[in-house]
């Protein structure tokens, strides 16, 4: 029983040390504020891009940013080029949904939160966001407004 | 006394007529006078109507697109050193960095990055320190504050100009950042007295005029900056008394209508300074750039006085011609400004002890011909040509200029590495020599990075990766495995024996290009090892209808029929549109339209045009992921298999295509971040004799080492609806655990995934074992 608990102790600590020794570095940013945001990348895609899907995302959250100032084609602009950089830019085609959205084409729309499912399916909080998002397409579709 | 009053009746009539004469010549010079003032009047109008619309014809200048930089891109010091010499960046020789210069360091590349103004971003320049290490950008950092950057912005560079049939190039300037030192050198060459006469300088003229006469011959003109404005502007060349006339007529207009700064602003615009190829050198801010790879702020004292010391004779004092003429004509202009007052002894010294040292020569090329000439065509569905060239639009477009770069090199060198292998591909005729094609692109985006349609276009603009129509051989089976999968799984078997087809009346029998073992193959395997036989199997047992309705939906435009030999891509495709289709298998099934023009601004900056990335679903995630992985197993140990010794260790999919009688190569190969497509092959379809994977794809593996910012070393994202089982290869079902001796991990739909387990090995009884030896010592025909 001895020998079964000390194996089943060793594991757990063999485990710990292989899971932390897989974390990569956290990049972080000196002067910017992309500190949390570096550190939830590198958590969800540890390894050598991580540098690549931290430039993907700040040109995302410009993106984002643009969306919310109200410059959309800006925003598409900044963000077509976040998926240039990382195609597996989840919140990329998140923000691209959501600027259709905006801009009232309803299909482009569709097809980027296609995408957005795909890439954000690991994640609970964005997979809801992308979720509702199709709920929100679906609608503006019945109502007709898609260009 | 009679004769008294005569002599006074004579001087009477005598004065009389003298004061009728003066008379006369007053009435004369009085209506010389205003009819001087009217025509003077006229053409001030005629002034007033000319510079206050456009003044000058500025060809549009089409651009690439930005480089975005980031920690962990790929990067090539040589290739990245060269781009910041296109994009005017100069070397710094102290230790001191200033806007547009770079600086080499072992570790890392120093640059002080010029301001951005592009239709997405605006900022000002600032220094930066990007750290290169292994090949990668280690880290970019703000060179003032020390703070980490995560993405910088290169601006883009100028690949073309749309010219007009004056083919001048002109970069406006203001006079605002005109340095002293260039107006007070263009004064001292041209017209010292010009902020003090209206126009003409009769101190000038009789000047020129004495000196003309010494001499016997024109040595001098006693032309003012304004005058030379009016005969550029509104006369022609020629030296006659009515054009002289009318040059002071105009002159004097342009004074009484213009501050004398505009009138500067506007003859700085104007002078020609030179030829830079076929195209002239029209204003001193072009000049500045041209000559001295400079902004005019930047120009320096002495390069300011070689400018204007060309002014009158722009290919005779020009610094790339006579270097003696040119210094003497220098120091000449510096002498006038010493003279003058307008620079110190000291400043003078330092000046005339500087040697003239023009940037290296630059003619003007156009660059990425095709992606060019295909650019223009769709501009000018908005523009016509005479409004390109004069209105200075600026154009942005997608064009990598590494990635194009690589592409030419690579396809020149790839079509002589042919044709030294192989004697009989050698042509004398340069039209008739061995061609081949390039598209680069962003399957995500359908941005096109770069398009090559030929071997060189100075003896051939026809435009074969948008021109030609081509079989794609091999490389169509992808598209009949995609119609395919929604009724057979990629372990499904597909037959390799000899099959006769009757196709309106005539037989055909399909044939392998080498030797496919094995009576069957599997539908990964088919692919991998590119049989045709099994291939054409798979097609007519799909339903040839089902292969054309899924082949429309990729947007080709040529059409297709339904025969076997669609199978085989014996129906003419696009390159482009072959491209454009293979990158849904890339991008999740979602297509992209090839995109080449991005924006178009007018010289205001104000967007006349802005495109966006369109895509299209065409298939679903799941299945182009099952393709993509299939064409991944090509590269890995199928027709393809040859990239790893190329050098490529990262992830691939990619298809290798000959056509009949080897008239056509190919190989399309995609990772998540880019899809490059080679051809190679005769515009008269005679055979190269060799295949895709001999022949294409080490021009691809050529092309893609050279572009290391577009390797991410990523691998494609399995969607959800795709689910992995351990497969029997002898029955292709699920592999029984312990008793099938050969298996594999298959991909399939969750829809459309094997759920019966191996037939074949089911049964461990002895005659089974018996029976399972039997095979595997005399194989499958037993």
């Amino acid at each position: 029983m001895g020998m079964i608990y000390k194996t089943g102790v060793m594991c757990l600590i063999m485990a710990i040390c292989f899971f932390s020794g897989c974390a990569a570095k956290i990049v972080t940013p000196r002067g910017s504020d992309d500190t949390l945001l570096a550190r939830e990348i590198v958590k969800e895609e540890s390894g050598r891009n991580s540098s690549r899907i931290i430039a993907s995302y700040s040109l995302t959250k410009e993106g984002g940013r643009l969306i919310e100032k109200g410059d959309i084609d800006g925003a598409i602009s900044i963000l077509e080029r976040a998926i240039g950089i990382n195609s597996k830019d989840g919140k990329g085609y998140f923000y691209l949904a959501e600027a259709w959205i905006k801009k009232g084409n309803l299909n482009l729309a569709a097809q980027y939160n296609k995408l957005a499912c795909i890439y954000l399916r690991n994640d609970r909080r964005w997979k809801g966001f992308a979720e509702e998002q199709v709920r929100r397409i679906s609608l503006a579709a019945g109502k007709g407004t898609q260009n | 006394m009679g004769s008294v009053k005569k002599k006074t009746k004579n001087k009477g009539t005598l004065s009389r007529f003298f004061r009728f004469v003066l008379w006369i010549c007053f009435a004369g010079i009085l209506v010389a006078v205003l009819c001087g003032c009217v025509y003077t009047l006229y053409l001030t109008k005629l002034v007033e109507d000319r510079f206050s619309g456009r003044r000058w014809s500025v060809p549009s200048t089409v651009y690439s697109d930005s480089t975005v930089l980031y920690a962990g891109r790929g990067i090539d010091r040589g290739s990245f050193i060269e781009k910041l010499r296109r994009l005017g960046y100069r070397k710094s020789e102290d230790k001191r960095l200033v806007r547009g210069q770079w600086r080499n360091r072992s570790r890392s590349i120093d640059v002080f990055l010029h301001d951005l103004e592009v239709p997405w971003k605006k900022r000002k320049g600032f220094p930066v320190k990007i750290r290169i290490r292994d090949g990668k950008i280690a880290g970019i950092a703000h060179m003032k504050t020390g703070d980490a950057l995560v993405v910088i912005e290169l601006e883009p560079e100028e690949i073309m100009q749309f010219f007009g049939k004056e083919r001048e190039r002109r970069d406006l300037i203001s006079i605002k950042n005109v340095p002293e030192h260039l107006v007070q050198a263009v004064l001292a060459a041209e017209d010292a007295r010009f902020f003090s006469h209206l126009g003409f300088d009769p101190a000038g003229l009789a000047r020129a005029f004495y000196t003309n006469l010494k001499h016997g011959e024109i040595r001098q003109g006693g032309s003012t900056l304004t005058q030379q404005l009016a005969k550029n502007y509104f006369l022609t060349p020629e030296r006659t008394m009515r054009r002289k006339i009318n040059e002071l007529f105009i002159s004097i207009a342009i004074e009484m209508k213009y501050e004398k700064k505009e009138i500067l602003e506007i003859y700085l615009n104007e002078i020609y300074l030179g030829r830079k190829g076929a195209v002239s050198v029209n204003g001193i801010g072009e000049a500045a750039d041209f000559y001295f790879d400079k902004k005019v702020e930047e120009l320096t004292p002495a390069e300011s006085a070689v400018l204007a010391g060309m002014i009158k004779g722009p290919n005779i004092y020009t610094p790339y011609g006579d270097g003696i003429k040119c210094r003497k004509r220098r120091d000449l202009v510096l002498g006038i400004m010493l003279k003058k007052g307008w620079i110190s002894k000291k400043e003078h010294k330092r000046a005339v002890n500087s040697p003239v040292r023009p940037t290296p020569y630059r003619s003007y090329r156009k660059k990425a011909p095709y992606f060019m000439d295909y650019v223009a065509s769709q501009l000018n569905e908005f523009y016509p040509s005479a409004v390109l060239s004069s209105m200075g639009y600026s154009i942005y477009t997608t064009v990598d200029t590494d990635v194009q770069a690589a592409a030419e090199k690579a396809l020149r060198k790839g079509l002589e590495r042919l044709e030294k292998q192989n004697s009989a591909l050698k042509r004398r005729n340069p039209e008739k020599r061995l061609q081949g094609a390039v598209v680069v692109m962003q399957p995500r985006t359908g941005n096109i990075l770069a398009m090559v349609g030929g071997r060189d276009y100075s003896v051939s603009q026809f435009n074969r990766a948008l021109q030609a129509k081509r079989q794609p051989g091999s490389c169509f089976k992808p598209f009949v495995a995609a119609a395919a999968l929604e009724t057979f799984k990629p372990s499904d078997f597909f037959s390799n024996r000899k099959k006769t087809y009757k196709i309106n009346g005539e037989e055909w029998t399909p044939k392998n290009f080498g030797r496919i073992s094995g009576d069957k193959l599997s539908m990964r395997d088919l692919l991998k090892m590119s049989c045709n036989i099994a291939a054409v199997d798979l097609a007519s047992r799909t339903g040839l209808s089902k292969v054309v309705s899924l082949a429309e939906k990729f947007r080709f435009t040529t059409p297709f029929r339904e025969y076997p030999s669609i199978a085989l891509g014996a129906f003419e495709v696009v390159p482009l549109e072959l491209a454009a289709a293979y990158c849904a298998f890339a991008a999740d099934g979602i297509q992209p339209y090839p995109l080449s023009l991005k924006n178009v601004v007018d010289e205001k900056g104000h967007s006349l045009v802005r495109k966006h990335v369109d895509i299209d679903s065409v298939i679903s995630p799941e299945k182009a992921f099952l393709i993509t992985s299939m064409l991944e197993s090509v590269v890995n140990t199928g027709t393809a298999r040859s990239l790893s010794k190329m050098g490529i260790t990262f992830p691939v999919a990619g298809k290798t295509g000959t056509t009949n009688n080897y008239r056509d190569a190919w190989f399309i190969g995609y990772t998540p971040d880019f899809l490059a497509l080679v051809w190679v092959g005769f515009d008269d379809g005679n055979s190269i004799f060799v295949t895709g994977g001999s022949s294409a794809l080490p021009i691809w593996a050529d092309l893609v080492k050279s572009m290391p910012g577009y390797i991410s070393g990523n691998g494609f994202t399995i969607p959800p609806g795709v689910v992995k089982r351990r497969i029997c290869k002898q029955s292709g079902e699920l592999a029984s655990r312990r008793r099938c001796p050969e298996t594999y991990d298959e991909y399939f739909l969750e829809t459309n995934r094997p759920l019966s387990e191996c037939r074949v090995h089911r049964s461990s009884g002895f005659f089974r074992r018996l029976f399972n030896k039997g095979r595997s010592v005399f194989g499958n025909d037993i």
